[in-house]
């Protein structure tokens, strides 16, 4: 069984829900609802064995209702947030002087884009954040409980593979799932292992690989930029899950997380695709009807259908998906998302004209980047223009 | 080449793609450097063996996007609507590993397209315009001509090993062509170009003010560039010079003149 303890200052009734909603979708998942204490009483509370990873709200000094029956104390207000007690535990953890366990976050949708948004020194100490109402969709329930199963077992492997004498590249690759001799990995990637002397604590490889990896489309991709790629719309193909399995086989991760966050290696993808027989153009440069044509041809996977572009005018050589509408979008139609601290690795990501249109974006904290601001501004007043 | 040395010379030119990927995206002269670091990536793997068991490398960089053309570049556009524009290149290459120093033809496959892309304000058509590089997949030695040119086995046509010429499929896919008709010959002669040399060609025609500073500027950058054209222009250049058994020195043509992106 997995533990997660999990601090929250509402009353059980109010988040018993949402506990329930995820615990239910992980069979070895048990979550243990707890008051927040006092301070160091909480901290020595948490330094004691019990428990395998954390669940924290983002404020536990707003409501204190008590779950005095649950925790077997009689608790009081506490005056420090989520990210305090946070912080406390990591640096302890880095020092040695507890163990190292996921910590994820869950709060209200308006309390973390009114505070943990809006505040960026937070962000590096949670494994995982989670808006709690979507917990209360079945699958996202489920996918959270996925993730913070696979949270469990990663720090594990990485306490096992990279702890103790200083990790290597080897060990960098074992960790994500590669054969040694993979030739193909950004060097720059490596290097962030190699360049520490000592060990670093597990939070801080479990971070790089979950923010740098998985959580940015880069060198790994997600469902929806995979079928982007190459061209098929899931909704309608019934070979979907087939083509899915077919080209995991050959470039799916299998590294540490994996068993929460279904990635494909991009490289792996691209050649794949330039193996696979037929005189067929490179996978950027073709049409998603051609990819499709070429794909049902190759592997005899008939019921593939070709994604629809957004607009009807807009061109079918997707490589990205639009990030306000999360449709796939060539970026020769898209304008760049401005983003801060990306790796040279990373992905640029884009918005859609129609979703620049139709005034989406701020609502999901999207900003056209600087360079295309020009492009964008010019389109807009040509399509409204046109209206 | 030995295998190991092969896996040298492939990371080498691997990191040399990823090194100027973060130049030019520092200076903002890239949308986007994607295709470069997947280029990067597989230009890294192995690549197939030829038959005489000799390793390769090779990468396909499809419409690696560059920042919008700047004013300058659009002096004497036609038609004078064009909007919108957006500079690609697509190179698709691939060559033998072979030591610094070797005069033999650098690649066994070449292929660059430079395409811009934009709309005519005022009827909303889609226009293009594209340049054409490539390694003729099956050179003649020598025609009757004696001039040692290669030939176009089926037309007859001259045929340059390393050419240039406008069109390319982008622009034979259309179906409007207005008032322009478009021709196969003629096909200039010209050093090829492989990504690194592709884009500071770009660079140089396209984004001239910038091109100079990046070349004043930016060690990393044109030290790159001039590696490049060592490696790609020097066996171009001495099987060239070797038509006449000439030196490099004493001729009358400065260098300069003939190859004005020559570094130094």
């Amino acid at each position: 069984m997995v533990r997660y303890l999990y601090l929250d200052d509402e009353d059980e009734a109010t988040i018993r829900p949402y506990v329930e909603a995820v615990r239910d979708e992980g069979e070895i998942l048990d979550i243990q609802l707890e008051s927040p204490r006092d301070y160091p009483g909480q901290i020595e509370r948490l330094g004691q064995d019990g428990y395998d990873a954390l669940i924290l709200d983002l404020r536990l000094d707003v409501f204190w209702k008590g779950i005095g029956a649950t925790s077997g104390h009689a608790g009081s207000p506490v005056n420090y947030r989520a990210t305090t007690l946070a912080q406390e535990l990591r640096t302890r953890a880095a020092e040695g002087l507890c163990k190292d366990h996921p910590i994820i976050l869950w709060s209200m949708e308006e309390r973390l884009r009114a505070s943990y948004n809006r505040d960026d020194t937070g962000h590096d100490l949670f494994d995982l954040r989670c808006a709690k109402e979507d917990l209360l969709v079945p699958s996202r329930a489920a996918e959270v409980a996925r993730q913070m199963l696979a949270l469990v077992s990663g720090y594990s492997e990485i306490r096992e593979l990279c702890g103790g004498e200083g990790a290597k590249a080897a060990s960098l690759k074992k960790l994500l799932g590669l054969p040694p001799d993979a030739d193909w990995l950004d060097p720059r990637i490596e290097t962030y292992i190699t360049t520490h002397d000592a060990p670093m604590p597990v939070h801080d490889y479990a971070r790089f690989v979950l923010r740098e990896l998985l959580d940015l489309p880069g060198f790994l991709i997600d469902e929806g930029l995979l079928a982007a790629r190459l061209g098929v719309d899931r909704e309608t193909s019934r070979h979907w899950g087939e083509l899915k399995r077919h080209v995991t086989s050959v470039a799916g991760y299998s590294g540490v997380f994996s068993s929460g966050w279904e990635r494909w290696w991009a490289p792996l993808i691209e050649r794949w695709w330039r193996e696979l027989p037929g005189d067929h153009g490179k996978l950027r440069g073709t049409s998603a009807e051609e990819r499709v044509r070429t794909m049902r041809a190759a592997l005899g996977l008939e019921d593939l259908s070709p994604s629809s572009p957004i607009e009807p005018s807009y061109s079918t050589r997707f490589w990205t998906i639009c990030q306000a509408l999360q449709r796939p979008l060539d970026p020769r139609d898209g304008f760049l998302v401005a983003d801060a601290d990306l790796h040279p690795w990373h992905d640029r990501r884009y918005v859609s004209l129609k979703a620049v249109l139709s005034g989406r974006l701020k609502a999901r904290g999207l900003h056209v980047d600087p360079l295309d601001a020009d492009r964008a501004r010019a389109a807009f007043s040509r399509a409204r223009r046109h209206a | 080449m030995r295998r190991v040395q092969a896996r040298g010379f492939r990371r080498e030119r691997a990191n040399d793609l990823r090194r100027l990927a973060d130049e030019l995206d520092a200076c903002r002269l890239l949308r986007d450097p994607g295709p470069l670091i997947a280029a990067a990536a597989q230009c890294e793997q192995r690549g197939t063996l030829t038959r005489q068991r000799e390793e390769t490398w090779s990468y396909a960089i499809s419409r690696l996007t560059f920042a919008d053309l700047p004013r300058n570049a659009l002096f004497n556009l036609r038609p004078e609507d064009a909007s919108d524009l957006l500079l690609t290149l697509d190179v698709d290459a691939s060559g033998l590993c072979l030591p610094d120093g070797c005069l033999d033809d650098p690649f066994i496959s070449l292929s660059v397209d430079i395409v811009v892309e934009g709309l005519s304000v005022g009827t909303g058509h889609e226009l293009v315009c594209a340049w054409h590089l490539d390694r003729h997949k099956d050179p003649q030695s020598r025609g009757n001509s004696g001039e040692g040119t290669a030939v176009d086995a089926d037309r007859g046509a001259v045929h340059p090993m390393y050419h240039f010429q406008y069109g390319g499929r982008r622009v034979w896919e259309k179906e409007d062509f207005g008032c322009h008709m478009l021709l196969e010959p003629p096909r200039f002669p010209h050093p090829p170009l492989d990504v690194v040399l592709a884009i500071d060609f770009v660079l140089a025609n396209y984004f001239p003010y910038q091109w100079r500073d990046l070349r004043a500027d930016n060690d990393t950058y044109t030290s790159i560039v001039a590696r490049y054209q060592k490696r790609i222009w020097l066996p171009y250049a001495a099987a060239t010079a070797s038509a006449w058994s000439l030196p490099g020195s004493g001729s009358p043509w400065p260098a300069s003149v003939l190859w004005p992106l020559l570094v130094g």
